[in-house]
């Protein structure tokens, strides 16, 4: 036996920080070298229709108003009508030639650091189910989201911040705050929500004029904290609680200053779209700044949903499609493009994961005269950075891009690869939950090598 | 007539002599270059069952000579006449079926050898043992001193053989395994059963391996895939060989990871399936006994208990080297490893607030040849600081971003050897640093919001063509973009609202 298998087996795993580090946050050892260190969840809440983003289909565009040749399920409102081509034309972008469409100009230039998932599938065809399953992998509430799985798996390097942060646009996912919870995972796994405005987090300001009183009403709190604890035996509730004080405690100096976006540069702001016309892009570009500088500042998980400007709403474009998705294109497509950009120039994309989903697709055929309604049978979402394999499609719809038919991929898929990715295996990843040693992946959950770099 | 049955008696003793000559020829020679010979392998399985009788009958002869020899007793004298002959020809036949069994090729080791051939002299002892009974019982002129010598010499032999063949069936601890403290140690033997090791904690605890898991493998494995033989080349007899890989090309186990470990699919195949281990027709173990290797494994699989001092010596390494590893990271400098088992270093400066402590930067330069990438992160590292680092072998990935005298540490960084991505960004890096970058082999490289000239940026683009180089953005084609995209947006133009 070397000196590395002792190291291995009995000093180097989540002892190592025990002796300096009591917090729960502490980093822990990836079950093997990972190639992403972070990941950025770019949530496009309501779902992106996927023959009008990252998925051509001639077949529909030369069907244009007929009534569909393919046994159509029913759908959420059963108001389904004749096929409907797509509004945008598609372009070749970059060495790869993906074709992506004119709603993503700017996606479209970063088309060789993607990776687009073209035969995803969502476990269900409501946005709260479908939208627990992919943040939960699981369609009921209460199961911890994978923001938490990767807090508790991995910890973060930053002790003064949360290792989960949702950047939050104003729109709250359907499903409410159980979609960043942390179930049955340690209450500190769960996410903390930060806005890009003033406040960015409720109660951040100390009250007391005095870093010292504040610091003696804190001290007061945790002996009584302490001694209740003691009481009630390894009562995990209550310690996650004396954690959760004092990691706020911290967080009063550095969350103002990480979210402060007034240093960066004119450039820098103008990569992100915060000069544009349009208010909801200036947000979504804070946000995606915002998100930088958390990655940079070593937060492991970091999700951003929607805005909720007035005016604004989720993809979920029943009608109306052309106005809505050219509306919410517009308010991610700069700024996320950006991201990526100034992600890349920063040396950070190769350890940054950034994915790109919505909870299910849409339908290729009309709800009404010019809306979509929900598929969860085939979609499209993309990867990029952090060990993705970029300038790849991987999977296939069928001719009309209603149902994911080759390749086809599940959220457990996702989840498993995006654990793969920053170095867990997520068959080994659990906690012991209801007699059971309970994963993200529940059962499921297959690595695709084509999509790794 | 006793002339006759003497004559006949000779006859037969010796026809079965030949026969057990025969049958050891026939078994070293043709049956062992085969695999195994069905009929062969059929009856040799019968020598467990039949080879308790000789043994029962020799202690029974052996009682009633004693007996006889005490009691002059004639009625004796026939019953181990008879005894006599039983013993001879069931021990024969047991030695028949005992060579046919050894043939199959199932065992192998020094534990057989003894076994068969000291078999072979006790069956042909017996032969030889009848003989002289015969020949007393025909008065023919052998006396009773060399018959009682041959009895006497056969129940040590007897004793011997069975032991061997005890520990062919069971393995060669069986016997002693639970035995008591006193009695193992006077036997030279440690009690397996009841090893210990002392944790890291210092609490006493069983070794799983040794107490546990080799004796199922020894059990149940090691008869094909040991010292003697190496079926599909793996062994399982030590630890180290547990996780060396065989023919196929995977290791029986790797720690932590149940479904990497080939031995464990194997383990539970159900038995009708080709790749099943143990293989059809085998023992198989139970379920539980599955469960609890499966359970070592995704449990780290930890070894056996190794040299205690050398074991101790190491400890203490590494305790010294936690101590000290733990003393930076509650300073902000997170020092962990790159991976579960790795030796490497990820270093992040994340935690580190301004200015880095001499005292200890001069610690982690201690495992300056363990750091495999190494994230400042800001922290305000001096070069006098990163000239400690020089040399340092595994580095390949080196963020710098926002680092100032940028210039001056290039020196330092091009004893990096192992560097592939060197992250520059917004640090005073300018073209006299960048010049002297040229030796390193890297893969990428970042120079965004440095004070490099655009002519310098692609003179060194245009001298290291196989390094991915990373500039600023380009705002211009940004701007390009912005201006299809509100062409694009005809239902939708922001500049309206």
């Amino acid at each position: 036996m070397g000196f590395g298998m002792l190291a291995a087996t009995s000093l180097f795993q989540r002892d190592l920080l025990g002796a300096s580090l009591s917090s729960p946050l502490a980093p822990q050892i990836p079950h093997f070298p990972p190639t992403a260190k972070s990941v950025i969840f770019l949530y496009m809440d309501g779902g992106v229709s996927q023959v009008d983003s990252f998925d051509p289909k001639p077949q529909l565009t030369k069907e244009n108003g007929q009534a569909p040749k393919f046994k159509v399920d029913a759908t959420v409102f059963n108001n389904n009508g004749n096929l409907l081509k797509s509004p945008w034309e598609f372009k070749n972008y970059g060495e790869s030639g993906i074709p992506i469409s004119d709603l993503f100009p700017h996606i479209g230039s970063c088309a060789d650091d993607l990776c687009v998932i073209r035969s995803m599938t969502a476990l269900s065809p409501n946005h709260p189910n479908a939208n627990y399953a992919l943040h939960c992998g699981h369609v009921l509430a209460g199961r911890p989201s994978m923001g938490s799985w990767f807090s508790y798996g991995l910890g973060t390097m930053n002790q003064n911040l949360p290792s989960y942060v949702v950047v939050n646009g104003g729109l709250m996912p359907p499903g409410g705050m159980q979609t960043f919870g942390n179930g049955f995972l340690p209450a500190n796994h769960q996410a903390s929500l930060v806005a890009p405005k003033h406040p960015v987090m409720n109660n951040i300001q100390p009250r007391e004029s005095l870093t010292e009183l504040q610091r003696k009403k804190l001290d007061y709190l945790n002996s009584i904290d302490r001694s209740l604890f003691q009481n009630f035996h390894h009562a995990d509730e209550v310690e996650t609680a004396i954690q959760n004080y004092e990691l706020a405690y911290r967080m009063q100096m550095e969350v103002p200053e990480v979210t402060d976006i007034s240093k960066e540069t004119a450039a820098t702001k103008r990569l992100y779209g915060m000069d544009s016309p349009f208010e909801q892009t200036r947000q979504y570009g804070s946000q995606c700044l915002i998100a930088r500088r958390l990655v940079e500042q070593g937060v492991r998980f970091v999700e951003l949903t929607v805005s909720g400007i007035s005016g604004a709403d989720r993809w979920d474009q029943h009608g109306n499609l052309k106005a809505g998705h050219e509306m919410n294109a517009f308010a991610v497509d700069q700024p996320i493009a950006g991201l990526i950009k100034d992600l890349k120039s920063r040396g950070l994309l190769d350890s940054t994961l950034l994915v790109f989903s919505g909870e299910f697709g849409r339908t290729p055929f009309a709800q009404g005269q010019n809306g979509r309604d929900h598929n969860p049978q085939g979609f499209s979402m993309w990867m990029a950075g952090g060990g993705i394999k970029g300038g790849t499609i991987y999977g296939a719809t069928d001719e009309y891009g209603y149902r994911a038919v080759e390749n086809k991929m599940d959220v457990h898929d996702l989840h498993a690869n995006m654990m793969h990715l920053m170095g867990i295996d997520h068959k080994q990843l659990t906690y012991r939950f209801s007699g059971r040693d309970v994963r993200l992946t529940d059962v499921h959950g297959h690595i695709i090598p084509e999509i790794l770099a | 007539m006793k002339r006759v049955y003497f004559l006949l008696s000779t006859v037969l003793l010796v026809s079965l002599a030949l026969l057990l000559a025969w049958v050891v020829v026939l078994t070293e020679g043709q049956f062992a270059a085969e695999e195994s010979v069905e009929w062969a392998q059929f009856l040799g399985r019968f020598h467990p069952v039949i080879l308790h009788l000789p043994i029962g009958l020799f202690v029974g002869l052996f009682v009633v000579e004693l007996a006889a020899l005490l009691n002059r007793n004639d009625g004796l004298r026939r019953s181990a006449h008879i005894l006599v002959w039983l013993m001879a020809l069931t021990s024969v036949l047991s030695a028949y079926l005992g060579l046919l069994l050894a043939s199959n090729g199932d065992y192998s080791g020094d534990t057989l050898w003894l076994h068969k051939w000291l078999g072979i002299l006790f069956s042909a002892g017996a032969l030889v043992l009848a003989f002289f009974k015969v020949r007393i019982v025909c008065r023919e002129g052998v006396g009773n001193g060399l018959y009682r010598f041959l009895l006497v010499g056969l129940l040590v032999v007897m004793t011997v053989v069975g032991h061997y063949g005890g520990n062919l069936t069971h393995g060669s601890g069986y016997l002693t395994a639970y035995a008591p403290d006193w009695l193992a140690a006077k036997l030279d033997k440690p009690n397996e059963a009841v090893e210990t090791v002392v944790s890291e904690d210092g609490a006493i605890e069983s070794n799983v391996y040794t107490r546990q898991i080799q004796p199922l493998l020894e059990q149940y494995c090691v008869q094909c895939h040991g010292i003697e033989k190496q079926k599909s080349k793996y062994r399982l007899d030590t630890y180290e060989y547990l996780m060396t890989p065989g023919k196929m090309g995977d290791t029986p186990i790797t720690p932590s990871m149940v479904s990497e470990s080939k031995l464990i699919e194997y383990l539970w195949l159900p038995e009708s399936d080709d790749m099943a281990m143990p293989p059809e027709g085998k023992p198989r173990m139970s379920a539980e006994q599955i469960m609890l290797i499966t359970h070592w494994v995704a449990n780290g699989a930890e070894g056996p208990p190794v040299d205690e001092a050398a074991v101790a010596a190491e400890r203490a390494a590494l305790e010294a080297e936690r101590t000290e590893l733990n003393q930076l990271i509650k300073n902000g400098i997170m020092v962990l490893p790159v991976s579960r088992g790795s030796e490497l270093f990820y270093v992040d400066f994340q935690n580190v607030k301004g200015t880095v402590a001499d005292e200890d930067f001069a610690l982690l330069a201690n495992y300056k040849d363990r750091i495999q990438e190494l994230k400042l992160a800001g922290a305000a590292v001096t070069n006098a600081q990163l000239e400690l680092l020089r040399g340092a072998s595994e580095l390949q990935t080196l963020n710098l971003s926002g680092y100032s005298s940028a210039d001056d540490a290039v020196d330092v960084i091009a004893s990096f050897s192992a560097l592939k991505n060197l992250i520059f960004y917004g640090s005073d890096l300018g073209d006299a640093g960048l010049s002297k970058l040229s030796t390193l082999n890297l893969d990428s490289l970042y120079l965004g919001a440095t004070n490099i000239t655009p002519k310098q940026f692609s003179a060194y683009q245009n001298s290291n063509g196989a390094v991915r180089v990373f500039g600023d953005v380009d705002l211009n084609a940004v701007s390009a973009i912005e201006v299809i995209d509100l062409e694009n947006t005809a239902d939708f133009n922001p500049n309206k609202k």
